[in-house]
């Protein structure tokens, strides 16, 4: 075996890989198309808001002003496929930057904990994040899964 | 032992000294045979005594006394276990008492004082040569004497010639069984200094023989055969072909690194690398895609099954032999779906690790973007479910951690987890205005 045969037998050995692989995707990409997949994803939604009410976890929204220009946030919600990005997005276009981030999810339930570095701080803001961040949690949570909104 | 003591020759004259050490009369009969044939050699190879350091003249010293050695060795075959105990204790004595000629032997310093008898045989080996006939048929000195000037050789007939072989460094055993173990244990530097051609001659000899003999000294002469043949093949090779084949190989090499996705540097070593961690991630990925696959059709079989057993139920009520449920989920697989895959560009660095059903990820970015947007939205797509996200700023990076699960009935794979993410990390990052204001 010199360097070059086994140069060769690699670069062969991964062609037959790459096109396994391929193969074997598409296969699966296949199947998937063809199979039925039942309206699980609802009855989970239902649940969460069961277990959440069961655990006594309120819905909580908190924002505080800490530090000249930060922001924490703590968000306790209904857990939904998709929430979290709604709120990443809509902290994205109130033209925050995050610090720390921590979200934990338990019984249904997200906690959302962020630090978030904003431009222009003041009470006002405040206030004003707080009452969006309430007015999106009522909103997702009637909806089964949160769709994607370009704004808010 | 004064014979050691005294003259650092052996006498084989005190016999009686001989037959003491060896507690052995049959010794004695063999001794005779082999003084005699000794005795022919002495004047000649004393008259080689002085040359020790020529090796070729060592090499015939070797050749001819070894003619000799070899004729004795099965006579002294038969001695070799008993001796064994005597050497122990006779070897440490040899090696205090003598003197060694330092600069050519150096190497072979190691003088333990240990009884064993290999490690004091290695000792005195290094450098010594097995004696002539008398001193091998006792097996005292594995050990000969140094080609030292100090060392004094009587050259009255009735002594022995005591034949020391400094072609010992080649490590050309010539003695029986215990030796040749004792010489392969020496370290491979002790192996051909010398030329290696006289080697290959006096390998040459031993064609009849102790075959353990003539392979161990036929595998020296071989070594030393193929470093020249290698050397002198590159030399005599054809010019334009050899400037061929490194041209095919580095065409070869830039091959490799075309297939690779994950390819920065350029050189051939770190080619290498990528093929070979590429391959890896490959295997992983081969393997979770057949486990998804069989996972999808048995979930396919077990719904049509589930379907026709309805309509049988339906349709005979009662008689059906409902076929249980552990049938179907068998051909689940249930060994634990593993796989772990890193992937890494210029600005992010993403590592994914799947067992089971969670995904986690981990994601370091040279901040410029906020990545968590599109790192959520990519994770909805591929339909896996946050668990539990933590991370941050860090200095010049943002880092997080994603603990996911992954959606029932979706099938994903670790790469393609991890080619999605980089591909959008990167676009994002390239994407990014180049200053992004942040004051903290």
């Amino acid at each position: 075996m010199n360097k070059a045969t086994i140069i060769d037998d690699a670069i062969t050995y991964i062609r037959e890989l790459q096109k396994t692989s391929e193969d074997l995707s598409e296969e699966l990409h296949e199947m998937e198309a063809s199979s039925e997949d039942g309206g699980k994803q609802m009855e989970t939604g239902a649940d969460a808001a069961d277990e959440m009410r069961e655990c006594g976890i309120k819905e909580e929204v908190k924002v505080t002003n800490i530090d000249g220009n930060k922001l924490l946030i703590k968000i306790v919600m209904e857990k939904k496929r998709g929430c979290f990005t709604k709120l990443i997005e809509a902290m994205n276009f109130l033209g925050f930057e995050f610090g720390e981030t921590n979200v934990t999810t338990f019984k249904g339930s997200m906690l959302l904990s962020s630090c978030l570095l904003g431009k222009f701080v003041d009470t006002l803001m405040v206030e004003q994040t707080e009452e969006l961040f309430i007015e999106m949690i009522r909103s997702m949570k009637g909806s089964s899964e949160c769709a994607n909104n370009g704004s808010l | 032992m004064k014979v050691y003591e005294e003259s650092c020759c052996f006498d084989p004259h005190s016999m009686t000294d001989c037959q003491d050490l060896m507690g052995l009369p049959t010794a004695a009969t063999n001794c005779h045979n082999s003084l005699e044939d000794n005795l022919d050699l002495s004047s000649y190879n004393h008259h080689h005594h002085h040359h020790h350091d020529d090796v070729s003249a060592a090499a015939m010293d070797m050749e001819t006394h070894q003619h000799y050695l070899l004729d004795n060795t099965t006579t002294t075959t038969t001695t070799n276990n008993n001796n064994n105990n005597v050497n122990s204790h006779l070897i440490p004595y040899l090696t205090q008492d003598l003197s060694y000629d330092q600069s050519n032997w150096e190497t072979f310093n190691m003088v333990p004082s240990s009884s064993s008898p290999e490690a004091a045989a290695v000792a005195g080996a290094g450098g010594y040569t097995p004696t002539p006939d008398l001193l091998s048929l006792f097996h005292l000195p594995r050990c000969s004497f140094l080609p030292n000037s100090s060392i004094s050789f009587e050259t009255t007939p009735g002594s022995p010639s005591v034949v020391y072989d400094p072609l010992f460094h080649l490590n050309l055993p010539p003695q029986p069984p215990v030796f040749r173990e004792l010489l392969q244990s020496l370290p491979h530097g002790y192996t051909v200094t010398a030329d290696d051609k006289d080697a290959a001659g006096v390998g040459g000899l031993y064609h009849d023989g102790d075959n353990g003999i003539i392979e161990f000294t036929r595998d020296i002469s071989m070594a030393g055969r193929t470093k020249d043949r290698e050397k002198a093949g590159k030399t005599t090779k054809h010019f334009a072909t050899e400037r061929e084949r490194r041209v095919h190989l580095n065409d070869k090499y830039k091959a490799l690194r075309a297939m690779v996705p994950s390819a920065t540097k350029n050189d051939r070593a770190s080619v290498v690398g990528y093929a070979i961690s590429y391959i890896k991630e490959l295997l992983i990925t081969v393997q979770e895609l057949k486990i998804l696959v069989e996972k999808k059709r048995c979930g396919q079989d077990r719904s049509k099954r589930l379907k026709t057993e309805d309509a049988a139920s339906a349709a005979d009520a009662g008689d059906v032999d409902c076929k249980p449920l552990g049938d179907p989920d068998q051909c689940y697989n249930t060994s634990l779906r593993s796989s772990w895959l890193q992937r890494k560009s210029k600005d992010s660095e993403v590592d994914v690790r799947i067992i089971d059903d969670e995904v986690t990820i981990k994601l370091v970015q040279r901040k410029k973007i906020n990545c968590l947007l599109f790192v959520s939205r990519l994770l909805d797509e591929l339909q896996l479910d946050l668990h539990h996200v933590a991370g941050g700023n860090i200095g010049d990076y943002y880092s997080f951690l994603f603990n996911t699960k992954i959606c029932e009935g979706s099938s994903v794979y670790a790469s393609a987890i991890a080619n999605k993410l980089i591909d959008a990390v990167d676009r994002q990052h390239a994407a990014a205005p180049p200053t992004c204001s942040t004051s903290l």
